[in-house]
């Protein structure tokens, strides 16, 4: 796990940092002959005057028979990404505009891939056995193809985030202390497990973007690739995940996390059956659950994109089978954060109105019963003696 | 908290379709018997199959097309939930009617986003009697439709090849043909086998020499069809 203490935002305010784990599992469903396609990448960068932010990247190398060297492609992608992002944070210093670095970096990134990925090919020609593995496919015509991946990228500083994504898969934030969000728009061509891809041309213009200011208080931050998503049953899937996540994270620490996310993709990919990746980046202290501004709260999913034309790629994703891939090097270990003060108080709040909830069932529930009880019957009539003889 | 983060995971749905040809032509010489007894004797295999596979979950679905078409299981049902009722013959072979029809559940809703590609298979004893063309490149502009793994079976040999070669859409494969109703089981239970499981991409191999014997005509077993 990567550890990123930012500068203080004011004397009295406490200084925030990002954590970032990741972790990747091969999908149970691909070939013995193919690798895990997925890959992640994270660093660190420390600016002058203390400030520090981390970048974090997944990518999700395509599945399809053709796609011999998604792997490569995956690979090449995070690490390009990761370090011409942080390169640029560093040229642009501790204010730089965050969503304006990525859309620049992202343009260029397109470009350097597809040099990296041209020369890779020069120096390895496709063999015999991955032109037999690729059914055939003219691998020779366009060898970029080859490579073809998807990416998603962030940068997270202070309470400030930015995210770029090309292709499917899924960028969630946490925001104001609570809310869920898919902060990035959709893409209508992404259906039917057909992706946009680093491979296309044009893919520079295929990222969606999206920015979340200092004052949405972003805590959490989760890039996956779609194999996680897809081994869940619910459509809404991503909004307990990202409750969970920040609950464990508030409650555990990030480092309990860090210990337990190589076992839950472990699960996804072994139901799913694709290749499973995620990079979570926490922030401490996590933010406390605020009234957010109007149009923050629980938005809607973003309208799908946009006026991009490029073609779609098939990337029909039969998972292959693959060995695992190492994933980026461990990062050292990180000691378990004590829960905040502030957080053991809000449990504390929430633990009384729980209780006074529950009370106030349970006098309703005791009301009712009561006034609906049966009446008592009515004593047996008996008859009134009357002295003979009387009379009124 | 101990327990993983999100909701429940599951496997992804693998939606099949039979498209069971009830023109009238299948009244004769007990084709329709044999179908219909073939669809109950395979229905465990493909229960098995679903079973076996940890990450697909293969959810049935029938369409008799004759004079029209319609759905005779409409619900995607497990194959171990299915009680099959018999398929009657009747009418003439509207082929585009049944592909229209499995194309309409293929759009985007209902097809969930994390489904695996669809497969399909045709059984058919004889040549289409409407504009299947069209209904055929309809399907096969839904992305849903370009995705699906389709697999076609020929009862005799009076069979539209051409038309099965095209529902197949791959070149590689050939519509397999039962000649009497023992192959037809045996064709019935690779060609289901073979979809679903390519469709959640096992590996699948070619169909047993058996069956490849029924492809040809010098075969020792009686051909009633």
């Amino acid at each position: 796990m990567n550890g990123s203490p930012a500068g203080p935002r004011s004397s009295t305010m406490p200084a925030l940092s990002w954590l970032v784990c990741s972790a990747t599992a091969r999908g149970r469903a691909h070939r013995d002959d193919v690798p895990n396609q997925d890959a992640v990448a994270s660093t660190e960068v420390e600016l002058p005057g203390g400030v520090r932010l981390q970048v974090a990247a997944v990518s999700d190398g395509h599945g399809g028979r053709r796609y011999v060297r998604s792997a490569y492609g995956s690979r090449c992608a995070v690490d390009l990404a990761v370090e011409t992002v942080a390169a640029a944070c560093l040229r642009e210093g501790p204010g730089a505009d965050l969503g304006a670095v990525l859309r620049r970096q992202m343009r260029e990134l397109v470009f350097g891939w597809r040099r990296e990925v041209q020369a890779h090919h020069e120096e390895n020609p496709f063999s015999a056995e991955e032109v037999t593995r690729s059914g055939g496919a003219d691998l020779r015509r366009d060898p970029v193809i080859a490579y073809g991946a998807t990416l998603l990228v962030t940068i997270a500083r202070g309470g400030e985030v930015a995210l770029a994504q090309l292709g499917d898969g899924d960028a969630l934030v946490r925001t104001h202390g609570s809310l869920p969000s898919h902060p990035v728009p959709g893409d209508d061509r992404l259906v039917a497990g057909e992706t946009t891809s680093l491979c296309l041309p044009g893919a520079e213009n295929d990222f969606r973007y999206a920015t979340m200011a200092g004052g949405d208080e972003v805590d959490l931050v989760i890039l996956a690739t779609d194999g996680y998503g897809n081994s869940f049953a619910a459509d809404d899937w991503w909004r307990s995940v990202v409750h969970d996540l920040a609950t464990m994270a508030a409650t555990s620490g990030a480092a309990a996390l860090a210990e337990r996310l190589p076992g839950w993709l472990e699960e996804s990919a072994t139901i799913g059956g694709d290749d499973v990746t995620a990079a979570v980046l926490v922030r401490t202290p996590m933010a406390e659950p605020s009234v957010a501004p109007p149009g923050a709260a629980a938005p809607p999913e973003p309208p799908g994109s946009t006026s991009i034309t490029a073609p779609l790629l098939l990337a029909s994703r039969p998972a292959a089978a693959k060995p695992a891939q190492p994933t980026s090097p461990a990062p050292p270990p990180v000691q378990p954060q004590p829960v905040p003060p502030a957080a053991l108080a809000t449990n504390r709040r929430r633990l009384v109105w729980l209780a006074l909830v529950l009370a106030l069932v349970a006098v309703a529930v005791v009301v009712f019963l009561v006034a609906h009880r049966a009446p008592p019957k009515p004593a047996p009539h008996k008859p009134v003696p009357v002295v003979s003889g009387a009379t009124s | 908290m101990t327990m993983r983060p999100g909701a429940q995971l599951a496997r992804r749905p693998l939606h099949f379709f039979l498209l069971a040809d009830c023109s009238g032509s299948m009244a004769s010489a007990g084709k329709m018997v044999a179908l219909n007894n073939a669809v109950r004797e395979v229905l465990p295999h493909l229960a098995e199959t679903s079973t076996r596979n940890p990450h697909a979950q293969v959810l049935v679905r029938a369409i008799r097309f004759g004079t029209g078409a319609s759905w005779h299981v409409q619900t995607p049902t497990e194959a171990d939930d299915l009680a099959w009722t018999d398929l009657r013959a009747g009418g003439y072979t509207d082929l585009g009617a049944a592909i229209d029809l499995m194309a309409g559940a293929l759009t985007v809703p209902p097809m969930e986003e994390r489904a695996l590609a669809p497969a399909a298979v045709l059984v058919s004893d004889g040549m289409p009697t409407d504009e299947y063309d069209e209904a055929l490149a309809n399907l096969l502009e839904l992305p849903w439709g370009q995705r699906s793994i389709r697999m076609a079976i020929a009862i005799g040999h009076d069979a539209d090849y051409d038309t099965l070669n095209r529902f197949i859409g791959d070149p590689a494969l050939s519509p397999i043909t039962a000649a009497n109703p023992e192959q037809l089981v045996l064709a019935l239970r690779w060609a289901t086998t073979h979809v679903a499981r390519a469709a959640s991409v096992v590996p699948v191999g070619p169909p047993p020499a058996q069956l490849a014997a029924a492809w040809t005509t010098a075969t020792n077993e009686e051909a009633v069809w």
